[in-house]
C-alpha cells in the first residue's frame, strides 16, 4: 500500500470513528462563556493567597480604599467583589468586566493592564542570572517581565529588543525563525513519582516526577535550512504556580539575505543510497520486515533547480538490527553515501540510552564534515525507525551553540575503547534507563571550561553543556581526551503519557586521546 | 455505596473542568450566531464578532474531533475547545494581528487539555485511594468507536496522537502542525509515520 493510499484509509478511518458534536450545543454553552470577563475560580484563589502574603497592613488600607471609593460612588454604582464568586450589577448586565466606574476589591482585575488568561504568574519571574550567563543569553535576562508579558499575550510578547546577532548569524539568511518557548511549571498540589503521590515539597530529593525543574525554562530554537537547533536556556528556582506554554517569535526574517547552499541532488541520491543499502543489510540479518522512506525538507526553489536544503531518510529496521548498530561503521557509511570528505569532521552530538534489557531505547549521532553538511542518526524506540538527516551549514558561518565540534575520531576510537557493548551488560538490574554521552572538554571564549553531559533531571533535554568548577579534574583534560558522561536512572511519568528521566547517578570519565589513539591502533 | 464510581468520577470532573457560573448575557439567536456580543461592554465589533463566529462555525468541529482523538475524552475534548475559543475571544486583537488564528486556537487546546488530564489524574487518583473506585471507561455513550481504533490509539505516544489526529482529522499540513505543537517538520514527520504505522496495523487487519 503506498502512503497516499495509507494515509487516505486513516483519514476515512479517523471519519468512521470520530465523535459526534452537536454544534449548537458548543456554541450556547459557549456563548455562556464569552463575556464572562471576571477571573477564574483558580486565579481568585492565587490572587487571594498572593494578597494574604502582602500582610495585613496592605489589606487594612486597600480595605479602607475601598470604603472610600464604594462610599464615594454611592450605592447605584457597579461594585466587582473578587474573592467570593459575587459579580453584581455591572452596567449593562451582570458579569460585565469591571469599567472605569467600577470599584474593587483587593484581588480585582479592573486594572486594564491586567491579565486575563488563567494561569497568571504574580510576581513575573525574572531569570537565574547564573544561567542566563552561563548560557549567553544577555538576551533573555534584557526582557522585561518576561514570563509577565508572555503569559498575558498567550504567546505574544511586545517589549523586546531586536535579537542578539549571535543567534542571528546561525545560518543562511533566507527564511528562518528563531523563537524561544517558555515553559513554566505548576506545583501541584500532587505529583507523581515511582507510582506513589508526593505534596510538591515533599518529593524525593531530585525526583522529576509530575514536573522535573520547579520555575520557568526557557529553551531556544532556530528554524533554518541549515536545520533545527534547540536549547534549554535558562531555569528559575523560584516558586511558579502556573502552567503555560506560549512561544516568543525573534524574528522572522533577516535583514541580509545570502544564497542558501545547497545539497545537490546526487547527495540526496547518495543518503538514499545509504538507506537502501543499510536497509538491504538489515534485511539481511533476518530481522523481519524493513522499509525505507525518503524525503527532501523544507525545498526551496533555487536558480540550478537542483537544490534542497536538507534530507530526511527514515529507516525501518528490526530492534536487533538497531541493537547492533556500529557507530563507527555508520558513520563511515554515511559519510561515503553523501560523498563527503570525513577528514576533519568533527561530532556534534553522540548519545545513547540503553534499557535494563539492553536493547537502544534512544540514540543520536551528529557529524559535521568539514565541507560543512551535517548529518545525524538517530532512532527513538517504538517503531523500530532509524531517521538519518542532511543538511548544509554555510561558509564561514558560526556554528550554532549547541554544537559541540568535538575532533571525531578521538571519540570513535574512545567508543571502540570502551566497546559499548560491555556497558550494556552492565547496565541491567538496577537501572531502568542509562545514557552515555561523550565529548572533549570544550572552552569557550572566557576560557571556562564545559563539558555536554547527562543532566540530573530534566524533562525534555537529557544532557546539556555544564561548566566545571576551578576544582574539577576534568578541566586539566588536553583538547583531544575524551570525557565520558554516564548517566544511571529512571523514567518517572508526569501524570500523563509522556516521560522523564531522572538520572540517579551520574559519573564522568576522562579517556586520554593516547590510551584511545593506542586501542583504536591507529 | 450510594456513590458509584460513574457519579463520583463525574463529580470528580464538575468539579475540575467546569465553568463556574455566570450570568448569563448571551443567547445564540434563532439562527445560532452569537447575539449582544458587541456593544459597550465587549471589546470587539460587529466586524469582529462576525469573524470570531465564522472561526467557530469552522473550526468547532474538527477542533472537537481531533481532540477527542488525542485526548481520547469527548467531554474533555468540549470542554477544551471551549476555553480555547473564549481565550481566542478574549486576546482577538492580538492573535488575528499574527495572522489566521487556526494553530493558535489549536494549540492552546490541545494544552488546556493537557493541563485537565493532570488536574483529572491526580484528582481521580485520589478519588480512587478513598473509595476505592475505579475511573470509567475512556469513551462515552456518544462516541463508540470501534474497539481496536480506540485502543491503536491509546497505545500511542501523546506526540503520535497529536501529529496524527492533526494530520488526518484536522487536515494540517506538516509545517501547521509544526507550528501548533512547537517542534520542527522534521519532527512532526517522524511522529507521523511512527503513527502511520500503528494505524496501518488496522487497515491491514480489516
Amino acid at each position: 500500500m503506498d502512503p497516499t493510499q495509507t494515509d487516505e484509509r486513516i483519514r476515512l478511518l479517523y471519519r468512521e470513528n470520530a465523535v459526534p458534536v452537536d454544534i449548537r450545543a458548543f456554541k450556547e454553552g459557549l456563548a455562556e462563556r464569552l463575556p464572562a470577563r471576571s477571573a477564574s475560580r483558580s486565579q481568585r484563589v492565587m490572587r487571594t493567597v498572593s494578597w494574604a502574603i502582602l500582610g495585613l497592613g496592605m489589606a487594612a488600607a486597600l480595605g479602607f480604599g475601598v470604603y472610600t471609593a464604594v462610599d464615594s460612588l454611592g450605592g447605584d454604582q457597579p461594585t466587582l467583589v473578587i474573592g467570593d464568586d459575587i459579580m453584581t450589577g455591572a452596567p449593562g448586565g451582570p458579569g460585565a468586566p469591571a469599567g472605569p466606574g467600577a470599584t474593587a476589591g483587593p484581588g480585582a482585575t479592573a486594572d486594564p493592564g491586567a491579565i486575563e488568561a488563567d494561569s497568571v504568574p504574580d510576581p513575573p519571574f525574572s531569570l537565574s542570572s547564573d544561567m542566563a550567563r552561563e548560557l549567553g543569553e544577555a538576551l533573555l535576562r534584557e526582557i522585561p517581565d518576561l514570563g509577565f508579558e508572555v503569559i498575558r499575550a498567550w504567546g505574544v510578547v511586545t517589549q523586546y529588543d531586536p535579537p542578539s546577532p549571535a543567534w542571528i548569524t546561525l545560518g543562511p539568511e533566507e527564511p528562518m525563525q528563531a523563537f524561544i518557548d517558555i515553559y513554566i511549571h505548576t506545583h501541584p498540589a500532587y505529583a507523581t513519582a515511582g507510582g506513589a503521590d508526593f505534596p510538591y515539597h515533599a518529593l524525593p530529593a531530585g525526583d522529576s516526577a509530575d514536573i522535573s525543574v520547579p520555575g520557568a525554562t526557557a529553551a531556544r530554537s532556530v528554524v533554518s535550512p541549515a536545520g533545527d537547533y534547540y536549547q534549554v536556556v535558562a531555569l528559575t528556582p523560584e516558586d511558579m504556580t502556573i502552567i503555560a506554554i506560549s512561544r516568543v517569535t525573534l524574528t522572522e526574517h533577516s535583514s541580509t539575505p545570502r544564497p542558501t547552499p545547497p545539497i545537490e541532488l546526487q547527495r540526496l541520491a547518495g543518503l538514499v543510497a545509504f538507506a537502501i543499502e543499510r536497509l538491504a543489510a538489515l534485511s539481511a540479518t533476518g530481522g523481519g520486515e524493513t522499509a525505507a522512506t525518503a524525503q527532501a525538507e523544507d525545498g526551496h526553489p533555487a536558480d540550478d533547480g537542483h537544490h534542497v536544503d536538507a534530507v530526511s531518510v527514515l529507516v525501518d529496521a528490526p530492534p536487533a538490527d538497531i541493537h547492533s548498530i556500529d557507530f563507527r561503521g555508520l558513520w563511515a557509511t554515511l559519510a561515503e553515501a553523501a560523498g563527503v570528505e570525513s577528514t576533519g569532521a568533527t561530532l556534534e552530538r553522540f548519545e545513547v540510552f540503553y534499557r535494563p534489557s539492553g536493547d537502544i531505547f534512544h540514540l543520536r549521532l551528529q557529524v559535521l564534515t568539514a565541507d560543512r553538511y551535517l548529518l545525524s542518526c538517530s532512532y527513538m524506540e517504538g517503531a523500530q525507525t532509524v531517521h538519518l538527516y542532511g543538511s548544509r551549514c554555510p561558509e564561514n558561518e558560526p556554528l550554532p551553540y549547541s554544537s559541540w565540534s568535538t575532533p571525531l575520531q578521538p571519540v570513535f576510537a574512545a567508543i571502540d575503547t570502551l566497546k559499548i557493548g560491555t556497558f550494556e551488560s552492565q547496565l541491567e538490574v538496577t537501572n531502568d534507563v542509562a545514557q552515555l554521552v561523550l565529548c572533549t572538554v570544550l572552552r569557550d571564549a572566557n576560557g571556562t571550561a564545559v563539558i555536554h553531559a547527562p543532566q540530573p533531571a530534566s524533562y525534555w533535554e537529557n544532557s546539556a553543556f555544564l561548566p566545571l568548577g576551578p576544582e574539577d579534574s576534568r578541566r586539566t583534560a588536553g583538547s583531544t581526551d575524551v570525557v565520558l558522561g554516564m548517566g544511571l536512572g529512571r523514567h518517572a511519568h508526569d501524570g500523563g503519557a509522556d516521560l522523564s528521566i531522572k538520572f540517579d547517578d551520574l559519573s564522568y570519565f576522562i579517556i586520554p586521546a593516547e590510551s584511545a589513539t593506542s586501542a583504536n591502533g591507529s | 455505596m450510594l456513590i458509584g464510581p460513574f457519579k463520583v468520577t463525574a463529580l470528580v470532573r464538575l468539579t475540575v473542568l467546569r465553568p463556574e457560573a455566570r450570568d448569563k448575557t448571551l443567547t445564540l439567536s434563532d439562527t445560532g450566531g452569537f447575539t449582544n456580543l458587541t456593544g459597550a461592554e465587549s471589546s470587539l465589533d460587529a466586524a469582529q464578532v462576525q469573524s470570531f463566529e465564522q472561526v467557530v462555525d469552522r473550526q468547532a468541529e474538527r477542533l472537537i474531533r481531533s481532540l477527542t482523538s488525542i485526548f481520547l475524552d469527548p467531554e474533555l475534548a468540549a470542554d477544551a475547545a471551549q476555553d480555547a475559543f473564549v481565550q481566542l475571544y478574549k486576546h482577538w486583537d492580538e492573535v488575528t494581528k499574527r495572522g489566521e488564528p487556526t494553530a493558535w486556537l489549536f494549540r492552546v487546546a490541545v494544552n488546556r487539555c493537557k493541563d485537565y488530564r493532570r488536574a483529572i489524574t491526580r484528582t481521580s487518583r485520589l478519588v480512587q485511594r478513598l473509595i476505592g473506585a475505579h475511573p470509567r471507561s475512556e469513551a462515552s455513550d456518544d462516541w463508540t468507536p470501534k474497539a481496536d481504533f480506540l485502543s491503536i490509539l491509546a497505545g500511542l505516544p501523546a506526540r503520535q496522537r497529536i501529529a496524527a489526529a492533526l494530520y488526518y482529522e484536522a487536515d494540517f499540513s506538516v509545517a501547521e502542525i509544526a507550528r501548533v505543537m512547537g517542534i520542527s517538520e522534521g519532527a512532526v514527520n517522524s511522529h507521523l509515520h511512527r503513527a502511520r504505522a500503528a494505524l496501518r496495523d488496522i487497515l491491514e487487519a480489516s
